[in-house]
């Protein structure tokens, strides 16, 4: 059972943001979207995990690679993409240098690039968080074929000492 | 009480003594009146004079009855006994020889009796008192006595010694034989010092009377056969000197008379006493004034001189002088004078001389005269000698009577042949011809000498003055002022010529600077008439030089001329040699050409900086429009990035929301068709009409239709957009300086997007891409190039036409060629298109770089641009660059 995919875009303009709504609109994500980092990172404080946040590069205040860089610092997990028609080289190496950007797509956007994009973002995020589980259980059974062991060896004295 | 008898006593030792103390003072008295007083025999008492004394008053001390009086005896003949040594030196001195010999050992001897005399009278260091013997009382003495003692016998040792020297030296047998006796006598009267044993406390009796007794008989006796005057040559002068006929005076070697003759005397007219120990000089000033410093060294000489007698009679005396010498030692003591009266003799001889004196002076002034008169001719004679001229002096007819060296140079003949000879004949003989003298001057041409004269005549008169005897003629060579005068002109005339040229340069040089001031005009030069071909006087035959062949040849504002076994640099670096060169020297050999070479120089520096200039200043402007239009480029590229920023926001929405659209309106129509398909079912006709009015009215089918279409075309026009904005960005991304690999069809198609509004309305624009490899490059520069050229096309289509664009490649290169159906270039123009600021459009219309920054531009990719024009049909650009598949070093930036 897949739980819902929750995707943020941030973008100064409104317009941007029901038009990114319009193109996810069959897909079945929750999606939130905000209109400056500030808020963005609200959103994030507040509500359940965000799973993969877009965001434009140049808005009033703080610009794109300020706020995903945040988002990279207080929320590792989630999957980080730039959407800009500004693109021009500092502003690209920016984003990915100090954001930890996945993906930079520039605008204007194509649609079906842009969902493809985003549904390989969040197959990235749930396969990041598989690998994590995986790896949380692997050494929880580690830690436990170690306690076995460690039983297993005091057992094996006990039989050796019982016909003594 | 020392005459009182009772204070005495008989003693017959006594006795001995007083019997010798008289007996040698009577010796004394003796032999003194024998010698008629002279110093020997004065000497001789005081000698026998102490002895006595002493022998008296010891003998008296022997008598003396109490000690007091005995040491009055005692003193008293130690009295007598300290002067016994010193009496007996003096009188041996004085007897022996010159006191003066051994004056020094007389005076300490006579002082150091004096000092034991006093020590005797007035001390008891001398006498300490007396001892008593048997004989009766003895003196005893003090340190001083016996210090007596010891001088005492010094003294005997050394008369002893006199004496024995006297014996040797003893020139007469008589003599000898007297010493001899003396030096007995001394030497056994000196054995009287036994008397001195009992002071040193010995008993002996001091029999010292009989040897002193012996002696006085033993002198008395030599003295008195022997006497001491002999018949010497000393008694002989002075007798011959009494009768002498000359004057004779003696001196000794201070000056004073000894000896004087008696015709001295009466000449003199003073006494023979007044004479004696008198100093010469206070007698005879003028003896005394002769030097005798020869004369002591043994010369003897004679003088004549003036004497004055006491009373003022004048002598004329002849002296002869000589030394008198020791007879011992030859060394001298004394001078003699012998003068002979010649004052008679003197008067006559005055007076012959007085006479002859007269004569002689008469002859003399004559001599003298002659001697003038000599001088002053020869004077005359050598001043003549010494003029140039010839100068001779004829009688009236003309005969010579003298002439100067000069005359006897030219003619070639001894002084002796001239005289007498006729001076015209002479003349005519050396080729001057002259007819005869006038007097007045005559200037004659000399042909084998080429030679000009000057005669002149004048006619000599004698010493009164009015009688004329002959003529004086001089010939003078003026052919050194003829000659110069002729130089004089002809230099007159060179400087007159030289001064107008010299103007006419001058002029001509402040023309040319006034034309420079005025006109600024840097190709002006001074014509310099002096300006020689370089090769020709150099001989020079290098028909590779600049220079060699050409006519007004400044070979040193020539570069790369071929002079001094090298090429030649530039004029600037080289005009240092050739200021030192013979064709500039020759050039510039008067100061004015010099300095209008100096000018031509100055204006070929001038003229070669003012184009330096030029090229300077046309570059700095080119490089200045260069720097203007990249600046516009970049700006318009900031601009371009800024506004792409603020049209892709709601490009990408619109063109998102157009998809969006399109799936919505497809949900619609499905929607509706759906609708129509349940309405179908429904079979309601009435439905159906009312569903078929209104999608009639509402014309849906129509919009259904069109929807899509309309969609579709808003899609194209913001797909349109998208790539105008991306094109805008890479045009105009001009800092972008690197090379990249790039498409050149891309790239013309980028450009022809950004022009396209100045193309659209003026041309069908027709595309011909071929092919063409990937190639590196630099974009940004080449779309500018095809800018330019697009625009360049577009503009030269006046109404409507076409833009033929077409590319190609080979093996090496890629082509792009724009042609236009446009006006064409004129063919005068068509060389220029590419020089910066050339342009034919109107004025704001053009910068005149566009083609100059594309030919930059093509050179930088090592590529070629070409054209082809024809007036009125149109013109073709065809760029080539070479074809780089990888970032070679062949491409790179030269400049921004």
């Amino acid at each position: 059972m897949m739980e819902t995919f929750r995707l943020l875009f941030v973008d100064d303009e409104e317009n941007v943001l029901q038009s990114l709504k319009r193109v996810f609109l069959d897909a079945d994500y929750s999606i939130q979207t905000s209109t400056s980092g500030q808020e963005g990172l609200s959103i994030l404080e507040a509500g359940p995990p965000i799973h993969v946040v877009v965001s434009d590069y140049r808005m009033p205040r703080m610009n794109g690679v300020e706020f995903l860089s945040m988002v990279a610092r207080k929320w590792p997990d989630t999957v980080r993409i730039v959407l800009s028609g500004y693109a021009d080289t500092p502003a690209v190496i920016g984003a990915i240098n100090e954001g930890g950007i996945y993906k930079f797509i520039s605008k204007p956007w194509n649609d079906d690039e842009l969902r493809v994009a985003v549904a390989n973002a969040a197959t990235l995020y749930f396969l990041q968080r598989r690998i994590a589980e995986l790896m949380h259980q692997v050494k929880f059974k580690d830690d436990e074929i170690d306690r076995l062991r460690k039983d297993l060896r005091l057992l094996s004295r006990v039989e050796v000492r019982s016909p003594a | 009480m020392y005459l009182n008898p009772n204070d005495y006593i008989a003693n017959c030792y006594a006795l001995p003594m007083f019997i010798v103390g008289a007996s040698i003072t009577f010796l004394g008295l003796f032999i003194l009146i024998r010698e008629q007083h002279s110093r020997v025999g004065f000497s001789f008492l005081f000698m026998c004079l102490s002895i006595g004394l002493y022998l008296v008053a010891t003998g008296a001390n022997y008598l003396s009855r109490d000690a007091s009086l005995s040491l009055f005896w005692i003193r008293i003949s130690q009295l007598g006994a300290v002067f016994i040594p010193t009496t007996i030196l003096l009188f041996t001195e004085n007897h022996l020889s010159p006191v003066h010999r051994y004056r020094f050992t007389a005076v300490t001897s006579i002082v150091l009796s004096m000092l034991f005399a006093i020590g005797v009278l007035f001390t008891d260091l001398h006498v300490k008192g007396s001892s008593q013997f048997f004989w009766g009382r003895f003196v005893q003495y003090g340190p001083l006595g016996f210090v007596y003692t010891g001088f005492f016998f010094c003294i005997m040792v050394f008369i002893l010694r006199l004496y024995w020297l006297a014996y040797r030296k003893s020139s007469s047998e008589q003599q000898k034989k007297r010493m001899r006796g003396l030096f007995i006598a001394f030497s056994g009267g000196y054995l009287g010092a036994v008397d001195f044993l009992p002071v040193f406390g010995l008993p002996v009796y001091p029999f010292g009377y009989l040897p002193i007794g012996f002696f006085v008989v033993m002198s008395a006796t030599v003295l008195m056969r022997y006497h001491f005057t002999d018949i010497t040559p000393e008694l002989a002068a002075k007798q011959i000197l009494e009768t002498m006929q000359g004057a004779v005076i003696v001196i000794d070697l201070k000056g004073k008379i000894q000896v004087t003759s008696r015709v001295a005397e009466d000449m003199l007219g003073y006494q023979k006493s007044e004479l004696l120990d008198k100093d010469i000089k206070s007698i005879l000033p003028s003896l005394s004034e002769v030097n005798t410093t020869p004369l002591l060294s043994g010369k003897s000489s004679s003088l004549e001189m003036t004497w004055y007698s006491r009373s003022g009679q004048r002598f004329e005396v002849s002296v002869s002088e000589s030394t008198i010498t020791n007879l011992s030692d030859n060394s001298p003591v004394g001078i003699v004078y012998a003068a002979y009266d010649i004052t008679e003799r003197k008067q006559a001889e005055t007076a012959l001389h007085a006479s002859r004196a007269e004569l002689q002076k008469e002859h003399e002034k004559l001599v003298q005269l002659f001697r003038k008169v000599e001088i002053a001719k020869r004077e005359w004679e050598k001043t003549m000698d010494c003029i140039d001229d010839m100068v001779i002096l004829t009688d009236m007819q003309g005969r010579v009577i003298r002439c100067n060296r000069s005359f006897q140079g030219f003619v070639n003949k001894p002084y002796d042949q001239l005289l007498g000879r006729d001076c015209i004949e002479l003349l005519v003989e050396r080729g001057i011809e002259v007819k005869e003298f006038f007097s007045k001057e005559t200037e004659i041409f000399h042909k084998p000498a080429k030679r000009w004269f000057r005669v002149s005549a004048y006619p000599a008169s004698g010493i009164d003055g009015e009688q004329v005897y002959g003529t004086v003629i001089t010939i003078h060579d003026i052919t050194d002022i003829k000659l110069m005068t002729q130089k004089l002109e002809q230099t007159n005339t060179e400087i007159e010529e030289n001064r107008l040229s010299l103007r006419h340069a001058l002029n001509e040089l402040s023309a040319l600077i006034r034309r420079v001031e005025n006109e600024q005009a840097f190709n002006v030069r001074f014509a310099n008439p002096d300006l020689r071909k370089c090769y020709e006087l150099k001989k020079c035959s290098k028909a590779d030089c600049p220079c060699y062949g050409k006519d007004a040849v400044r070979c040193w504002q020539v570069s790369g001329t071929h002079c001094g076994g090298a090429v030649q640099g530039a004029f600037a670096l080289k005009i240092d040699n050739c200021v030192e060169c013979e064709v500039y020297k020759t050039a510039a050999s008067n100061p004015i050409f010099q300095i209008g070479e100096q000018f031509n120089n100055m204006m070929n520096i001038l003229e070669h900086k003012n184009k330096e200039l030029e090229t300077a200043y046309s570059e700095l402007k080119l490089s200045q429009a260069k720097i203007l239009q990249q600046e516009k480029m970049a700006s318009i590229g900031q601009l371009a990035a800024g506004v792409a920023h603020e049209i892709n926001n709601p490009i990408g929405f619109v063109s998102s929301n157009l998809g969006t659209l399109d799936k919505y309106l497809s949900r619609l129509m499905e929607y509706t068709s759906v609708l129509a398909a349940v309405a179908g079912d429904l079979h309601d006709l009435a439905v159906d009409a009312r569903l078929a009015d209104e999608r009639k009215r509402l014309k849906i089918d129509t919009i259904i239709d069109d929807a899509r279409k309309l969609i579709a075309e808003s899609r194209d026009g913001a797909d349109r957009v998208k790539t105008i904005v991306q094109n805008l960005k890479s045009f105009s991304r001009v800092d972008q300086q690197q090379a990249i690999d790039a498409d050149i069809n891309e790239c013309l198609e980028t450009t022809l997007n950004i022009v396209w509004n100045e193309l659209k309305y003026k041309a069908t624009v027709s595309k011909d891409y071929g092919s063409l490899p990937r190639t590196w490059c630099y974009p940004q520069q080449l779309n500018q190039v095809f800018m330019n050229l697009l625009v360049n096309a577009a503009q030269a289509i006046e109404k409507q036409g076409t833009i033929m664009i077409r590319t190609w490649a080979n093996a090496n290169s890629l082509y792009a060629s724009i042609a236009d159906t446009g006006c064409g270039i004129a063919a005068a123009n068509i060389s220029r298109i590419f020089e910066p600021f050339f342009t034919t459009k109107e004025v704001g219309k053009g910068t005149g770089l566009g083609l100059s920054i594309t030919y930059d531009i093509i050179k930088n990719h090592k590529g070629d641009i070409t054209v082809e024009s024809e007036v009125g049909k149109g013109t073709t650009f065809t760029v080539r660059i070479p074809a780089c598949e990888n970032n070679s070093s062949t491409l790179h930036q030269e400049e921004v």
